[in-house]
Parts: structure tokens; C-alpha cells; sequence
């Protein structure tokens, strides 16, 4: 059992970002049980409270956007000396949801105003994605899927340290925001829908994860502007 | 009966213009006579490996493996291709590729006299001769190489081909997305380091010093010669043993690469398909080392990740810059690890315990490759002379492929490179002699040139200017223990 548990340990220790693989996980049940448990919503933003709407934001950010980022989490963590590990890893994850929070707060503040003008949610949901498609093809998203391994220097200890961390959260964040922004507004638009959510993260994960992702852009864009076809005749 | 790739200097020592040298300039001759659309001519040949030029139609161009698992078996491919394509443009039905074991004292370690020479026997030009900038002044002089770059002694005594830990002999395995991405040992040094320092200044486009840039390299003819060599280094690795052995992971086995082959028919070849170049590709190197000579008793091959991953114990708090000048950075100690390296505890963990001691050198970043090594040393006392410093060299650095790194295409590199050194040796002898001070850990990075003969100005006077002007940023050094 010993050799087991070691291994085990072995394991984890050239894994250290595992708590917050864990985190993601609670997320994801987190927003399974408010999407099973909850009357069918098609539009939260209309339906809810503007509080309401940031959390299911937060909850969305932490299980779409923070797998796409556990290798940067890993690189914090096993940058830094043991004793800092963890605190590296939160002050990176705190700096990196934070700029989603904002865009997150803009994003549903935006919806809000639209639809107060009386404009279907559909019709919302179509163009979000005629967005989105857009989107894919540009050199400015490109750019940002390759500048996901641009990392910044983690000095030892002290505010230097929990400085560089956050900066290189910031930074994170701000390119994944740059590679992915519209999605992410097409998922507050369509109402974190679950199955959505799946789809958009695992062609995130793919775009982020495979080799020649470059290969990826034109099926992704062909399927989102198919999408957007689809959301238009039937808005 | 295999083909035997020779030593170019003991070709050189039995006639200066040995056949099989004769052989190899008519070939470049007739391949650089052809159209760049051939896939058998010089120009077409080099982009394989890299270009600026955009490829026609279906070309095989810009394929070069750097930094990840798959640089020598692309190499030894790339390699065995071209030799079939030399072998058939030179008329010569027994041509094999000749080595430039520049692992050797003078003048072995000076650039081949054949690839020195305007003019060659019966005839007014020499393809082998590229004049400064083409090369670096200093090399084309007959500068020597220094020791510091052309020894293949660290690349050699890693056990594993791809780490972790460590940066492993022959390249980490390749991810999408690498915040550990760095060379393997061989590919450093001797590779890299070789590569600037024939190169010289690289003032874009191949305009400048050919073999500092993967996109002209393979134009310049001795990038053949040096290849060989380091494809050599692989059968000599592997016949260490000691536990030494390539991966067997069906990602590398199976991956699978194309070229032309001397008809300029696409050809395949997977890794599994080059393992042994003696029996699948009917090559032999004429100092090969016989399985039965084999020194080291046979090891289970290292297992990645078997092993507690290294921890980080100390880092510089500053970034550096390096723009021709020495230049030095103290790691700080926090106080966390502080009792983990004092002298006592790091001469006992080195030392008794089976400890392994890491230097990383982090964010690398340049516009473009200044054209210089720049050795790393460890707590150098700073009135050490050349044989003495050896004592504490724990690698080199430079930034060969930086402007592929730094172009938006997906795939052509990382932005900031990165160097992982196994500096254990150097730590436990100053720990053991005392003078290892955890309060006073300094790294020293220091321009390394070819070594001038008495005639010649200093090789680094070409440089000076390019260094200054583009400076190479270092944003961490760090020390990890295992």
C-alpha cells in the first residue's frame, strides 16, 4: 500500500495545480445542479437579478475558463519555492478571474440594456454568434492562442513575488479574453446553458490544447457560422 | 555493406581535397545549378529545413524539429535524404557524408581547410566557401572553437533522452502549450552553440551569417557536416548505456515525417524507422563504439516522473541584460529553503544522497540573435583564468531561433526561451571545497568567442556592435533541487 500511496504522491507532486482541478470540478456540478434543479431558462439575464446573473458569470468562468489556464497554474505553482505554492497559485487564479469578472460585468450589463429595448433574446443569441464567427478567423485571436506561452518572471518571495503572479494572471487572462471574448458573451446571451457549455469547452480546450490548432480555426468557424444560420431563421 | 560517414579532418589529413570532398562540392554545385521548384536542388533542400521564401505548392518547406523530442530523428532523416540526393548529383555511387568533430584540439576544431578556400583543384570557385558575413569573419580566419562549446561531455552524461527532470539529452517531449519547453543538452551544446558561432551577425533574411538563422542554415554546406556530427553524438549517447535509451512512447515511435528522395519522389519515415541508423538505414559513423565496448553496466531506462519533481530553492529577483559584456545575477535564498543550502546540507544531499541540483535560465528574450555564446558560470571567482573556469562553467546559452520563436505563427516556437542546466557536479565540488555560500550564489554569463590566432583580430570585435544593439533579456535564473 505504501509504494501505492507514494506513487500517488509522486503524482500530485508533479501535479500541484490538482486543487484547483478540483475547484473546477464544483464548479461544473455547481452549475449542473442549477441548470437541472432550476425551471428551464433560456434567458438568465432577463429572469434574474444582475447579482444572480454575476454568479452564474463566476461560476461559468471558473468551469470553461480555468481548465483552458491549468497549465499556466502549474507553472506558478512549480515556479515557486514549496511553502508558496498555493498562495502563488490563488493570487494567480484571483488576478486571472478578476479580469473576467470585469468583462463579465460589462458583458451582462450590456445584455441587460439590449433587451430593454425590447430586442428578443434570440435575435441576441444570433448575433453573438454571427460575432463569434467573425471572431475566429482573425489574426488578433490567432495571436492570442499563440501568446498562451509567453510567461513573466516569478521572483522567490515577498510582495515581489504575489506581484509577478498576478501580473502573469492579468496577463493570461487578458489573452485568453482576446482569443475568446465573443464566445464568452454567447454563452451570458444564451444562458449558461450546459450543453453549450460542454461544446464551447471543449473546442476552447481543443483550440488551446492540440497540436496545429491553426488546422482547427476553419471547421470551428464553418460550425459557428452554421450556428448562426440556424439562430437566424429561427430567431 | 553499409556506407561509412568519415571524419572530415582525417580526410583532409590523407589529401586536402580528398575525393569524397571533391565529391561533395561537385554535388553542391549541381544541386545549386538546379530549379528551386526541384525538390532535389540546394535552395529547395534548405527549406525543408527552413526558408522566408514562400513554398510552391505542396512543398515540404519550414519542417525543421527544434526544441522537443523530435530533433534528432528528424536530423538523421533530414540527413539521410540529403546524402542520397549528394550521392547521386556527385556522380560518385560510394559517397557518404563526411563529420566535423569539432570535439578536438587544434586544428580539428577550426573550420575544415576545403570550406576555407576561394578556389578549389581545377577550378576558379569553391561551393564549400562562404566569405564574412555569410560566416563569422573570425571562423572563416581559422579562429578555434572553444572548448566551451564544442564539448559534448554534459550533453553525454544525461541518462534520460527527454527528462524531466533535467533537460535531457535529446529534447523534452512536445506539448501544445510548454511553460518547461527547453533544449535537450546536445542540441544546446554543441548544436546551438556551433550553429552562432559559424554563423556570425544575422541581419535578417539571410542576408547575414548563414548558420545562425534555421531559416538559411542549411545553405551554408557545412551545416551538413556539423549535423552529421551531432547525429553521431546520438549513437555514442546510446552506446554509453548506462540507461540510456531513445523513448518508446508510440506518440514519438510513430510520428512520421516526409521528405524527397534522390528521384524527388515524397518519402516517410517514422522514429521507430531510425532508431539504428546502422541496420535500418545501412550507415555506420567510422568511430561507432561496438555494443561490446560498452563501458557501462545495462540500466533500466529513467522513467519520467518516477521521481519527486525538483523543487525551486533559490532566484534571482532582477532580470539581466546581456549585450556583449559579462554580466552577473545573485540568487536570493528565502528564508523557507535557507537551511536546505547551507554548505553542509547541499555537500550532503550532493554528495551522500543521490541530490541532483538544476539552474535554470528563464525568459529569454531577444529581437533577434546577436550572433554571440554567452557561457554561464557559477560563483566564477572573477581573477580565474580560462583552465580554471572550466571548474565552474555549467553550460551556454544562446538564443538560436529566437526570430521563429517570436513570429504569431502557430507552432514556430516560444516566446522566451529557456535553459535547464544539471549543474550538480559543479555544486558539489564547491560545496565540498568549502566555498559554496547559500548568501552568495552568483550566476556570471560571459560572451564566449572563437579563439584568435595571433594574426587575427578578436572574433568578438565583428560582434560587439550586433550585441550591444540587441541585447538578449533574461528575465529569471533560478536553482532547483531533486
Amino acid at each position: 500500500m505504501r509504494p501505492q500511496l507514494e506513487r500517488i504522491a509522486i503524482a500530485l507532486a508533479w501535479r500541484p495545480e490538482w486543487p484547483v482541478v478540483i475547484l473546477v470540478a464544483v464548479a461544473w456540478l455547481a452549475m449542473a445542479w442549477l441548470q437541472l434543479g432550476a425551471e428551464p431558462s433560456h434567458h438568465v439575464v432577463s429572469q434574474s437579478s444582475f447579482v444572480v446573473a454575476l454568479n452564474a458569470w463566476a461560476l461559468m468562468i471558473v468551469s470553461m475558463m480555468v481548465p483552458v489556464t491549468l497549465p499556466a497554474v502549474r507553472h506558478v505553482a512549480r515556479n515557486s519555492i514549496c511553502v508558496r505554492q498555493h498562495q502563488a497559485m490563488a493570487v494567480y487564479l484571483a488576478a486571472f478571474v478578476a479580469v473576467w469578472m470585469i468583462f463579465g460585468v460589462l458583458a451582462t450589463a450590456m445584455l441587460s440594456t439590449i433587451q430593454s429595448f425590447g430586442i428578443a433574446g434570440r435575435s441576441i443569441v444570433a448575433s453573438t454568434l454571427a460575432l463569434s464567427t467573425a471572431w475566429q478567423v482573425t489574426a488578433i485571436k490567432r495571436r492570442a492562442i499563440v501568446a498562451c506561452r509567453k510567461t513573466v518572471p516569478l521572483p522567490p518571495a515577498g510582495w515581489r513575488a504575489d506581484a509577478a503572479c498576478a501580473r502573469f494572471g492579468i496577463q493570461q487572462a487578458w489573452r485568453c479574453l482576446l482569443a475568446c471574448w465573443p464566445l464568452m458573451l454567447l454563452m451570458a446571451a444564451a444562458g449558461h446553458q450546459l450543453v453549450l457549455m460542454i461544446a464551447l469547452t471543449t473546442m476552447l480546450l481543443a483550440e488551446e490544447r492540440t497540436f496545429r490548432n491553426d488546422r482547427l480555426i476553419a471547421p470551428f468557424a464553418s460550425v459557428l457560422a452554421v450556428a448562426t444560420l440556424v439562430a437566424a431563421l429561427t430567431a | 555493406m553499409a556506407s561509412t560517414r568519415k571524419d572530415i579532418w582525417a580526410l583532409v589529413d590523407a589529401n586536402p581535397w580528398h575525393d569524397t570532398i571533391q565529391a561533395y562540392a561537385r554535388a553542391v554545385e549541381v544541386m545549386q545549378s538546379r530549379q528551386p521548384e526541384d525538390p532535389t536542388s540546394w535552395v529547395y533542400q534548405a527549406a525543408i529545413h527552413g526558408t522566408y521564401a514562400a513554398p510552391p505548392a505542396g512543398a515540404q518547406w519550414n519542417e525543421c524539429q527544434h526544441a522537443n523530442w523530435f530533433f534528432l530523428p528528424w536530423h538523421r532523416m533530414y540527413l539521410y535524404y540529403f546524402e542520397r540526393i549528394v550521392r547521386a548529383a556527385s556522380g560518385d555511387a560510394t559517397f557518404a557524408l563526411p563529420y566535423w568533430n569539432y570535439d578536438q584540439p587544434s586544428p580539428r576544431n577550426t573550420l575544415p581547410t576545403p570550406f576555407r578556400q576561394p578556389s578549389r583543384p581545377a577550378a576558379s570557385t569553391n561551393p564549400l566557401f562562404l566569405p564574412p558575413p555569410r560566416r563569422s569573419r573570425g571562423i572563416v580566419q581559422g579562429g578555434r572553437l572553444s572548448p566551451f562549446v564544442t564539448s559534448s561531455r554534459s550533453a553525454l552524461s544525461q541518462r534520460s533522452f527527454s527528462g524531466p527532470p533535467g533537460p535531457g539529452f535529446g529534447g523534452v517531449r512536445r506539448a501544445p502549450i510548454g511553460f518547461d519547453g527547453t533544449f535537450g543538452a546536445v542540441e544546446q551544446t554543441p548544436h546551438n552553440d556551433i550553429h552562432v558561432q559559424i554563423g556570425g551577425a544575422n541581419v535578417g533574411m539571410c542576408q547575414g551569417g548563414m548558420m545562425i538563422d534555421p531559416n538559411c542554415a542549411a545553405l551554408d554546406p557545412i551545416f551538413w557536416l556539423h549535423h552529421c556530427n551531432v547525429d553521431r553524438l546520438w549513437n555514442r549517447w546510446i552506446a554509453l548505456g548506462g540507461g540510456r535509451a531513445n523513448p518508446t512512447d508510440a506518440e514519438w515511435l510513430n510520428q512520421s515525417f516526409s521528405f524527397h528522395d534522390e528521384n524527388g519522389v515524397v518519402v516517410s519515415l517514422t522514429c521507430a524507422q531510425v532508431v539504428d541508423a546502422a541496420t535500418q538505414l545501412d550507415y555506420v559513423y567510422d568511430d561507432d563504439v561496438q555494443p561490446s565496448a560498452v563501458l557501462m553496466s545495462p540500466e533500466p531506462p529513467i522513467q519520467p516522473e518516477s521521481v519527486r519533481p525538483p523543487r525551486m530553492m533559490a532566484a534571482s529577483e532582477q532580470p539581466v541584460e546581456l549585450s556583449g559584456q559579462s554580466a552577473s545575477v545573485q540568487l536570493a535564498v528565502p528564508v523557507a529553503t535557507h537551511a536546505a543550502m547551507t554548505t553542509e546540507a547541499v555537500a550532503e544531499a550532493t554528495t551522500v544522497g543521490d541530490a541532483a541540483v538544476y539552474l535554470n535560465v528563464e525568459d529569454i528574450e531577444a529581437e533577434r540573435n546577436p550572433g554571440v555564446v554567452y557561457g554561464v558560470f557559477l560563483n566564477a571567482p572573477p581573477e580565474a583564468d580560462e583552465t580554471e573556469r572550466a571548474r565552474y562553467h555549467v553550460g551556454n546559452i544562446t538564443v538560436f531561433g529566437i526570430e521563429l520563436a517570436n513570429r504569431d505563427e502557430p507552432h514556430r516556437g516560444v516566446p522566451g526561451f529557456r535553459h535547464t542546466f544539471d549543474i550538480t557536479q559543479v555544486v558539489a565540488d564547491l560545496a565540498r571545497s568549502g566555498n559554496w555560500d547559500p548568501n552568495d550564489i552568483k550566476v556570471t554569463f560571459e560572451p564566449i568567442a572563437p579563439i584568435a590566432e595571433d594574426v587575427m583580430e578578436s572574433p568578438l570585435s565583428d560582434l560587439a556592435p550586433v550585441a550591444a544593439e540587441r541585447p538578449v533579456r533574461i528575465g529569471r535564473v533560478s536553482l532547483f533541487m531533486a
